[in-house]
């Protein structure tokens, strides 16, 4: 096992710069997700890592040797020589190879005695839970099987890393929760270090120890999903990550009685918790949508951060309801297991606690 | 596993060799001789160096120059409009409509297809001739005339016979763009109120429009091209074209190599033109002949009594192309004598045995074994440097990539002719020196064949995710490695396809081989030309139904084994 560095990673097709100077790090046997929308540069990234697209600037690390670096005299390792596990997005499974032979490939390309091969076979299929089936052809498996011969190819011969292009994106969506899970399992049981490149934000949330969200070549935000939630660090996070209502406001600069700090945002007065003094000046504040409390009787007086709004639309999404509130002018989204029954027209009342409405970032 | 931080500075990668040496190679093949070409047409001899404009003098003041371009344009634009004529009513009927046996027929008209033109062109020959051709004879019988009724050495019989054997062209590009149509289109059609005529002729038609161009223009192409037919049923009637013309300047005493090159010169810039039309032409059908709607099959159109006619008119077809011919064939290679009636007292297997022991032997034995050297090299080495330049063209980024399509893809243009005299001009000389030997065959066969063995192998290509190849250098194969585990033997149905038909067009091939050959260095199809010549009728059938089977035979083989949906839209 073996930690990644990527330092300062620059990639350009043409006149379009798919990857700006991304820098992260893969700690040893934790998985880290590239996060982002398509053509954020996540793929391009991974490809990079793997060998498959060679970088015009920085440098990728595994453990301390250099795999890849810019320029002119580069480093450039090619993909075979670089000990990495892939599994990707269609699993890639060579068709004309039986199970067997295709998680042994690996281990012929490194040498490896007959003997040890087919041992070595027999304890990663065991670990996929596929064992008896090394005598099959892919095309005689289910899709779930499939991806589970992906995983014991690509981590048979113990690579240093393991690389996952969107591996549960061709999965239907139950089997898909079912092979998150499995997927996080077979990461903690092995402990090989992971980077998962996805962009769908549930699944990154489910399976990640931090999630690097990417946008247009850039990096967003760096942190834990929890942290990723409940902090968003602008605007595109907040809104990539889940739902969120993004209000701009003016912070006054007197706190209110309880020690709140107030924000204007237009009519509304909204009091928010903030960390340290401050001083004025325009914010971006997110609140999601499942944090508000909905009532159908305005709320007794002196109730925080109540608005009152007409319903626009109601959307029943299974379990969850989502009401679409109009608040002067603007478009809140509400959602929860328990909202009450409205009409679309109908005048409703929301509230939400201080410490649920998030700063996400200072417009100076 | 590999020691960490070892420098590995980005160096002449295999791949970076394959993809230099393969465009090299093909450039040599494709643009050597057609530099010579152009070179040629400007000197008067091979052997010397000079700048003269004597050739395109000589040719200019050619007394019969109108007549073989009228004779050459009336033929090409002639049997193309046939084949439109033909081709693509055929391909709408075995597509669209309920006529009986429309699987059968869609089997049965691959045959003209994959016939060599010169067995077409001979058993015409005899089934047309004014005075004894079968059904001039069969004519007159019926009708008491005394008069033929159709007399081939003709422009028009020559229009006809060349019209018979481009039509597969239109038919299989339009038969194969009304299956990839999406039948949601004609489908929205029915529902929006359109009647299976008007629907047919708004909507099915203009969307195949592209594919039916396209198929016209390769059959323009051929006619342009094509030796045998023009040779067979044109010289006797001494209707010259411009390939017979080339091959006349080269029987000549001397030779007349710098004009032969310099009616070459014309011949080849026309059909370049007519393939970058169809490249255009072809480029745009993409845009819309996708293949969508799972499970929607295009509507059957019901045509009622009008189905036997459907029936009739291609039934008419496949017995001018097919039916007739082989049956005079099979006639001419059993009947004791030419013109006694098929009863079971005038078949005899002695000409068969002649063609086997008599004095032609040497000749029928030395062109199999010559024709079967060239077309197992010819096709191993053509489909060997298709694959690795499909693999260039499709899978790689290299800059190169577009020009190495372009050469894989000019040949296409280069009528048989073009490349012999091109051969001839660029080998004569030392260091090569390659004049009358097989190897210059060979040259000539890979050239022209390449483009099949590239489209072959690339379809294939296409249909490999690209992740097969990225999990097997991830799994720590290098480039060669992954080529021959993983790719080639994925790549196996369009090899395969590919082979068959880059042995199958050797097989036949004459346009070059007549003007190349050299003394024992005959070709099957060249043997069969010289026996024909000389007017042996029981031999030509024979030798004529050996070539055929040769062609059938393959490609049956290849359709039964090989199940996979690119060798059926090369076939």
């Amino acid at each position: 096992m073996r930690e990644v560095s990527v330092k300062g990673l620059v990639k350009r097709f043409g006149k379009v710069t798919a990857v700006d100077g991304i820098s992260f790090h893969v700690p040893k046997g934790k998985m880290v997700t590239l996060l982002g929308p398509s053509g954020c540069g996540k793929t391009t990234t991974l490809n990079i890592i793997a060998g498959f697209e060679n970088p015009d600037e920085g440098e990728v690390f595994v453990g301390d040797r250099l795999i890849s670096s810019g320029g002119l005299g580069g480093v450039i390792l090619p993909p075979y020589k670089r000990n990495l596990g892939m599994v990707f997005q269609s699993y890639g499974l060579w068709p004309h190879f039986s199970v067997a032979d295709n998680v042994s490939f690996g281990l012929k390309m490194r040498k490896v005695s007959r003997g040890d091969v087919v041992a070595k076979v027999q304890e990663a299929l065991r670990l996929v839970r596929l064992e008896g089936f090394g005598d099959r052809y892919p095309s005689q498996l289910s899709g779930g099987e499939q991806q589970r011969v992906a995983f014991a190819r690509a981590l048979v011969y113990k690579p240093d890393v393991l690389l996952l292009d969107e591996p549960l994106s061709n999965l239907d969506a139950a089997l898909r929760e079912e092979m998150r899970l499995e997927l996080k399992e077979l990461q903690q049981q092995t402990g090989i270090t992971t980077l998962f490149v996805t962009h769908d934000q549930v699944e990154a949330m489910a399976i990640s120890d931090q999630i690097v969200v990417l946008n247009q070549g850039r990096i967003e935000q760096v942190g834990t999903p929890e942290e990723i939630y409940e902090t968003p660090a602008n605007q595109f996070v907040a809104s990539f990550i889940g739902v969120s209502n993004v209000l701009r406001g003016e912070i006054s600069e007197v706190p209110d009685s309880a020690g709140l700090t107030l924000v204007r945002v237009g009519e509304q007065v909204l009091s928010c918790k903030i960390e340290g003094r401050s001083k004025g000046g325009t914010v971006l504040l997110s609140i999601r949508p499942e944090d508000w409390e909905v009532s159908l009787q305005p709320p007794r007086v002196g109730t925080p951060n109540v608005v009152s709004g007409k319903v626009e639309k109601k959307v029943y999404l299974g379990g969850v309801k989502e009401l679409w509130l109009r608040v002067q002018d603007k478009q809140l989204r509400l959602q929860g297991y328990r909202l009450p029954s409205v009409e679309v027209g109908q005048s409703v009342w929301a509230e939400v606690r201080p410490e649920d409405i998030k700063i996400i970032m200072r417009i100076e | 596993m590999w020691k960490g931080g070892a420098k590995v500075i980005q160096r002449l990668h295999l791949t970076n060799l394959v993809q230099v040496g393969c465009t090299v190679l093909l450039a040599g093949l494709v643009l050597y001789p057609l530099f010579w070409l152009f070179m040629g047409s400007f000197q008067s001899d091979p052997r010397s160096f000079s700048f003269t404009f004597k050739a395109y003098t000589n040719i200019l003041a050619l007394p019969f120059l109108g007549e073989i371009i009228y004779n050459t344009a009336a033929m090409a634009v002639g049997a193309t409009a046939l084949a439109v004529l033909m081709g693509v009513p055929m391909a709408w009927i075995v597509g669209r409509t309920d006529t009986p046996f429309k699987e059968l027929l869609t089997l049965v008209a691959l045959i003209p297809f994959i016939t060599p033109p010169l067995v077409g062109a001979i058993s015409w020959y005899y089934l047309a001739t004014p005075n004894v051709g079968y059904i001039n004879v069969f004519w007159k019988w019926v009708t008491g005339s005394k008069l033929p009724i159709f007399d081939i050495f003709t422009l028009k019989g020559l229009i006809w016979v060349m019209g018979l054997y481009v039509t597969p062209y239109v038919f299989i590009f339009t038969s194969i763009a009304l299956r990839n149509m999406d039948p949601a289109l004609e489908n929205a059609a029915y529902v929006a109120g359109g009647r299976p005529l008007s629907t047919t002729l708004r909507v099915t038609l203009p969307l195949v429009a592209p594919a039916i161009l396209s198929g016209a223009l390769l059959a323009f192409i051929q006619s342009l091209e094509m030796f045998a037919i023009p040779a067979a049923i044109g010289v006797p009637g001494d209707i010259y074209v411009f390939t017979t013309e080339i091959w006349r300047m080269l029987l000549g005493m001397p030779p007349k190599y710098a004009e032969a090159a310099a009616l070459c010169v014309p011949l080849f810039l026309v059909s370049g033109f007519a393939l970058w039309g169809q490249y255009r032409f072809m480029g745009k059908g993409r845009e819309y002949t996708t293949v969508g709607g799972k499970g929607h099959r295009p509507r059957v159109i019901s045509l009622g009594r009008w189905r036997y006619v459907a029936l009739a008119f291609t039934l008419f077809y496949l017995l001018m192309s097919t039916g007739l011919p082989y049956l005079t064939l099979i006639y001419g290679s059993f009947i004791k004598a030419r013109g006694l009636a098929p009863t079971w007292d005038n078949l005899t297997l002695l000409h068969l045995w002649e063609v086997i022991a008599g004095d032609s032997r040497p000749l029928v034995v030395r062109a199999i074994k010559n024709s079967l050297i060239l077309g197992f090299a010819g096709a191993t080495l053509g489909v060997g440097l298709a694959t690795v330049a499909a693999y260039v063209i499709h899978r790689t980024r290299w800059r190169g990539r577009a020009f190495l399509d372009f050469l894989s893809l000019i040949p296409l243009a280069i009528p048989g002719a073009v490349i012999a005299i091109g051969l001839l001009w660029a080998y004569v000389r030392p260091p090569f020196n390659l004049y009358g030997t097989l190897t210059i065959l060979l040259l000539a066969y890979i050239t022209r064949f390449i483009p099949f063995g590239v489209r072959a192998v690339g379809n294939s290509i296409l249909q490999v995710s690209e992740e097969l190849e990225k999990a097997a250098y991830v799994s720590g194969a290098p480039w060669g490695t992954m080529f021959r585990k993983i790719l080639v033997p994925l790549l196996l149905p369009g090899i395969v396809a590919g082979w068959v038909l880059i042995f199958v067009s050797m097989m036949r091939e004459l346009s070059a081989s007549i003007m190349l050959y050299g003394f024992q260095k005959e070709t099957l199809a060249v043997a069969l030309f010289l026996i024909w010549d000389e007017g042996r009728f029981e031999y030509v059938s024979i030798l004529a139904l050996l070539i055929a089977f040769l062609s059938l035979v393959p490609v049956a083989l290849v359709r039964r084994f090989v199940r996979l949906g690119e060798t059926r839209e090369i076939f």
